[in-house]
């Protein structure tokens, strides 16, 4: 199932100087990325980054105002559907599903649109519904399933043609315990076909668990790219975030507000050796305590890091730039 | 646009048809319907036909094809919805990033419609033939390629109402002003002859008014596909403009609703 030709390059996917806006409103200010072929990249960033513009341009869905898109060798606005449709599957963030069509015929009708005869779209149909635990619902309705079901049923139609290079903008809204497991397992596995997955997600474990490379998209650009390694070597750090009934004690040297919480200005070695050393402060008899988190050197941890450090520092200041 | 792909237009075609068959009730309505009103009109048509000197008619060669063609009209919501459930359910995007090209999705929608449009028309036609007596003198054949080209035009005005409105609603609230209009104005609810002068050089404007002419000659003058071909020639001219129209706005019309 893997592309035949345009594999000269290490890369699935690349792009250049991607930028693009809603009127006034520029969402993408010039994104560079790239895809190692067979690799699953996390693309994170906030609520409104911009992931799901980035995702559309990517796929030929919303072409970019400038910059340059290539996938598996093709440019998405210049190659025929015939030819680009077999090289991505995409699960929008938004169900799309045919709600009066069992999840069968939904499969089905999505292999037919993908260029599989009625044979082998039946074939990779039950393979799907068997990987997603719908075995059981298969004649059911769509619109009868239950949400979690419906986000399963909606991820396996972008896998139904085995498309060397997938989107999952958020595959795991909505889905319980066992419905992300499955889903993960179903990414995983199409991972270890050889498929290059792009994934968007607010769940960073679920990313940790994948093993993914990771890209985070803060005000308009790719700002940090790297393995998992490398991010949670580089940024992941033991912090403490306190938050306060009322107002919160100012001016504690060591210590800053960002986002309603108090938060070590520095990395923290131990968080507990650091808290002891904040009650001790004259400020911090007469304030009242709602809350004490300590955060581990984890890919939250991590995701923090880069995140507070886009907001709250200015571009430069502090070594959070990959290049 | 491109070229068609006949696989990319067949798979839609199918995913499409099997969507429609959930309508299958409302087409059922919509055929039954004209057949119900139709008794209640054929007195008055019939004197009104006779007035004009049909002295054999019984009413029917005004009501059947009339109503047949408002009903059609009717119908085009059918049209509509297959275009817009799609935004509804978010599975525009999909069929944009399948492989089925933009053209081949939208041939196949289009298909599926005229297919509903000529099955009700022909249902209403035969059922209507069978109950009140219709009796045309012409061709059959000529009929029915009236009544298919009228389909035709009518399935594309349907893809403009798509093109033209923002939701559903409004698509559908237009279908229904304008489709009575065309088709009153066209003589479908009452024969071009008994209107007034000014208002039967108006109905030239509607498509509806070359059915119906066509239909007329081969009710009551023993036409045949040549005496109706000046007719069809209209209603194809309608059919390339609407089809050039389509194609010249669809894709900004599309972008619109995203
Ligand atoms: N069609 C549109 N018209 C106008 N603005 C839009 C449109 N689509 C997105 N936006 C704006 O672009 C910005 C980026 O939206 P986008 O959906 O790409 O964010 P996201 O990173 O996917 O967010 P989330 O995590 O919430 O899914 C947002 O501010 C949004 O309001
Ligand atoms: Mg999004």
């Amino acid at each position: 199932m893997q592309p035949a030709k345009n594999d000269s390059g290490e890369y699935a996917l690349s792009c250049r100087q991607v930028r693009k806006s809603y009127g006034s409103r520029q969402v993408l200010k010039g994104v560079d990325l790239q895809v190692r072929r067979g690799s699953i990249l996390g693309l994170l960033g906030r609520n409104g980054a911009g992931k799901s513009t980035l995702i559309s341009a990517l796929t030929g869905l919303g072409e970019p105002d400038s910059g340059h898109i290539t996938v598996e060798g093709h440019n998405p606005y210049r190659t025929p559907s015939r030819i680009f449709g077999r090289v991505i599957g995409l699960a929008p963030q938004d169900l799309g599903i045919y709600p009066h069509l069992s999840v069968r015929d939904n499969l089905r009708g999505m292999a037919g649109l993908q260029g599989l005869n009625t044979k082998q779209g039946g074939k990779r149909a039950d393979e799907l519904i068997e990987l997603m635990g719908l075995a059981s619902q298969s004649g059911t309705a769509a619109e009868n399933l239950s949400g979690g079901q419906k986000r399963r049923l909606h991820t396996a139609m972008a896998m139904v043609h085995n498309p060397p290079v997938l989107f999952l903008d958020e595959p795991t809204v909505g889905a319980d315990v066992e419905a992300r497991a499955r889903i993960l397992d179903m990414v995983r596995a199409m991972s270890r076909q050889g498929t290059t997955i792009i994934y968007t997600t607010h769940y960073l474990k679920e990313l940790e668990e994948m093993g993914a490379n990771l890209a985070f998209l803060i005000d308009g650009r790719i700002k940090v790219q790297g393995s998992l390694q490398e991010v949670l070597h580089k940024y992941a750090r033991a912090s403490l975030r306190i938050s306060f009934v009322g107002h919160a004690p100012s001016q504690i040297p060591g210590w800053r507000m960002a986002d309603g919480f108090l938060e070590p200005d520095h990395p923290v070695s131990s968080p507990e050796q650091e808290l002891a050393r904040l009650l001790q402060e004259p400020v911090m008899k007469s304030a009242r305590l709602a809350s004490i988190t300590i955060v581990q050197p984890d890919i939250e941890s991590a995701y923090m890091t880069v995140m507070g450090a886009s907001s709250s520092a200015p571009a430069g200041s502090r070594a959070w730039e990959d290049r | 646009m491109s070229v068609m792909h006949f696989n990319g237009y067949l798979a839609a075609f199918r995913l499409n048809f099997k969507i429609e068959l959930r309508s299958v009730w409302l087409q059922a309505v919509i055929v039954a319907i004209p057949l119900i009103i139709i008794p209640f009109m054929l007195p008055s048509y019939r004197d009104s036909l006779r007035a004009q000197g049909h002295l054999s008619a019984n009413g029917s060669e005004q009501a059947l094809p009339g109503f047949a063609i408002l009903f059609a009209m009717f119908s085009l919501q059918l049209v509509l919805q297959l275009f817009f459930q799609e935004h509804e359910w978010h599975t525009w995007d999909r069929m944009r990033v399948s492989a089925v090209s933009l053209l081949d999705l939208v041939m196949a929608k289009l298909s599926v419609s005229f297919m509903v449009q000529v099955i009700q028309v022909a249902l209403v036609m035969l059922i209507g033939t069978a109950l009140y007596h219709y009796r045309p003198n012409g061709s059959v054949l000529a009929l029915a390629a009236a009544c298919l080209a009228i389909s035709i035009v009518l399935t594309l005005f349907g893809l403009l109402l798509y093109i033209f409105s923002s939701s559903q609603n409004m698509a559908m609230s237009f279908n229904n002003i304008l489709g009575m209009l065309l088709a009153g104005m066209g003589g479908a609810l009452s024969p071009v002859s008994g209107f007034p002068n000014w208002a039967q050089k108006l109905a030239k404007g509607s498509p509806v008014y070359w059915a119906m002419d066509a239909v007329g000659k081969i009710n009551f003058e023993h036409a045949g596909m040549a005496d109706v071909w000046p007719d069809l020639r209209i209603l194809l001219a309608f059919l390339l403009a609407l089809a050039l129209l389509a194609t010249v706005l669809f894709k900004r019309g599309v972008q619109r609703k995203e």
